[in-house]
């Protein structure tokens, strides 16, 4: 199984996927100090609490990364399939559930370290520029790692979960337009569920719920789907 | 009477190296392969011949696992091949379908995935295979610049790179110039004498195929119809006295006065006699004479394409 991420990390392009995270994150933290100057300048809002803020890098990280998993999953392993380069892979010496099965390793990976350096880079961050420049509500306290910890341990692990919807939809016809659009359905479907949560965040049984769920229909698939071809 | 040959088994003196029994595939209630079985003897050039949809694609995809049959087995090196038994492919090379690639790899890169995933170690050995295949001065070039007939030569060249023992070629001189034609068949015939590489090939080019091919399979509408050594069909070729006509009921009504009765007329205008002796110079006057247009008279022998197509249409 190593040897097969190995040489799947060949065709996956490490350089240019740490390229795409950091400028995401960028993107992310530009986004957050348009959010916060303005709530800062605009005399009829008031300022944005720590709180709310971290909901939105929450928010803004799965977002961007679930979307990106989806693009993952189709040029990884849908498109090996719709390009015919399958019948290549499929020739070799090797176990090809364990293949694909490799690929979708490195998505997962891929899409939990990027979603916790997201979080790590927004979150530093949100207290530097409130230690220098006073925009957000209130002051940083460390108490306050005893809920975004947590919380962004949950989300790291919901969206690494979910990022396997795209190949699970997009392998029933071996389609990329599928793939993408079901991340998108993932993302406002997580959104409408943890919005009836206090906590705004999965509990641990959602989780485990939405783990069984996936990893059933991701076997499904497996046994279903990816020994077909066409 | 010509006659007629079936299907042979145990007429192959070498030990078989890929053998299909009772292959059976439908697609949507369809039968597209029924009751295959082929024998590759080792050492062997197969050549499987039939027209575009007769099956050939879909009995490879099989041998190489990338299809299920619905009935019956594939024996590989002896080993029946399933699911779990793709360690079997590290002796196999094979071009299924289109030569596919990663287009924004160059063919170099390509071909070290190749190794990569083959386990095989030896990196220099894509210097020779690009250089047997002509492409040693495109190899830095990303596949999506390349023609499709350089696509097909790089096809070959992975497909022999891990020095295979069972070579599966899909149509594989398809796109390739009458010179490519020529060096990939000179190439398959060294590789087959040299290394002793038993190759499974199939074509619809007949002519191709009795060029490099020891032993034949032909298939039609899914139904393996015959499989012989070529030295079987050589030995039945008959040789005839093709006419050209203009008025072929005439010229049969005649040839029946002068007690010639082995001929079969072919179309509006040839007729074929199977009488060797009968002389061109008789035959010629008498049609003439008779006022039968002559266009042309020539001595011919059966070919591979006769033999095909005496046996898919009844001839």
């Amino acid at each position: 199984m190593a040897h097969l991420i190995k040489l799947e990390l060949k065709k996956f392009g490490i350089a240019r996927n740490i390229i795409f995270t950091f400028a995401a994150i960028l993107f992310g933290i530009l986004f957050i100090t348009v959010s916060l100057w303005d709530s800062m300048t605009d005399p009829k809002q008031t300022k944005d609490t720590f709180e709310s803020t971290y909901l939105i890098i929450g928010l803004l990280m799965s977002f961007i990364f679930l979307v990106y998993s989806s693009v993952l999953t189709a040029h990884l392993v849908i498109e090996e399939y719709s390009r015919g380069t399958i019948t290549i892979l499929f020739s070799y010496p090797v176990n090809r559930m364990k293949l694909i099965a490799a690929k979708l390793v490195i998505i997962m990976v891929y899409t939990a370290i990027s979603i916790t350096v997201g979080y790590l880079c927004c979150s530093g961050y949100l207290v530097f520029v409130d230690g220098l420049f006073d925009m957000l509500a209130g002051t940083f306290q460390i108490s306050m790692l005893r809920t975004w910890i947590p919380a962004a341990v949950t989300t790291v692990a919901v969206c690494t979960v979910l990022s396997l919807w795209p190949f699970i939809i997009g392998m029933i016809r071996k389609s990329v337009p599928a793939a993408i659009v079901t991340s998108l359905i993932v993302i406002v479907f997580r959104q409408v569920l943890i919005s009836q949560n206090a906590t705004n965040q999965e509990s641990l049984l959602q989780l485990f719920l939405v783990a069984t769920i996936t990893f059933g229909a991701a076997f499904f698939i497996f046994k279903k789907k990816v020994p077909e071809l066409y | 009477m010509r006659k007629e040959l079936n299907i042979t088994e145990g007429i192959f003196p070498m030990p078989v190296l890929m053998e299909t029994s009772g292959l059976r595939k439908s697609y949507k209630g369809n039968t597209v392969v029924n009751d295959v079985n082929i024998h590759v003897p080792k050492g062997a050039i197969y050549g499987f011949v039939g027209p575009n949809g007769a099956g050939k694609s879909t009995v490879m995809k099989m041998i190489l696992n990338l299809l299920r049959p619905e009935a019956g087995e594939v024996r590989l090196f002896g080993e029946k091949v399933t699911d779990q038994s793709y360690e079997i492919f590290k002796r196999v090379g094979s071009i299924i379908e289109n030569p596919y690639f990663y287009e924004r790899m160059t063919a170099r890169q390509n071909l070290e995935l190749h190794c990569d995933y083959m386990g095989f170690p030896d990196k220099e050995r894509i210097d020779e295979v690009l250089q047997m295949t002509g492409l040693q001065n495109a190899e830095g070039k990303q596949i999506r610049h390349y023609s499709l007939g350089m696509k097909q030569r790089l096809a070959i060249a992975r497909a022999i790179l891990a020095k295979p023992e069972f070579l599966i070629l899909d149509e594989p001189v398809n796109a390739l110039d009458p010179e490519g034609i020529r060096e990939m068949r000179n190439l398959f015939l060294r590789l087959n004498r040299e290394d002793g590489t038993t190759i499974f090939i199939s074509s619809h080019i007949l002519s191709e195929v009795d060029l490099i091919a020891d032993t034949i399979g032909i298939i039609q509408h899914g139904n393996l119809l015959a499989e012989l050594p070529i030295e079987e069909i050589h030995k039945h070729q008959t040789e005839y006295l093709s006419l050209q006509v203009d008025d072929t009921a005439h010229a049969a009504a005649l040839l029946e006065q002068m007690g010639i009765t082995n001929f079969s007329v072919l179309d509006k205008e040839f007729i074929r006699i199977y009488t060797p002796d009968i002389s061109g110079k008789i035959l010629s006057k008498a049609l003439i004479e008779n006022g039968i247009g002559l266009e042309s008279l020539g001595r011919r022998q059966d070919t591979l394409e006769d033999y095909f197509f005496q046996l898919t249409e009844g001839k």
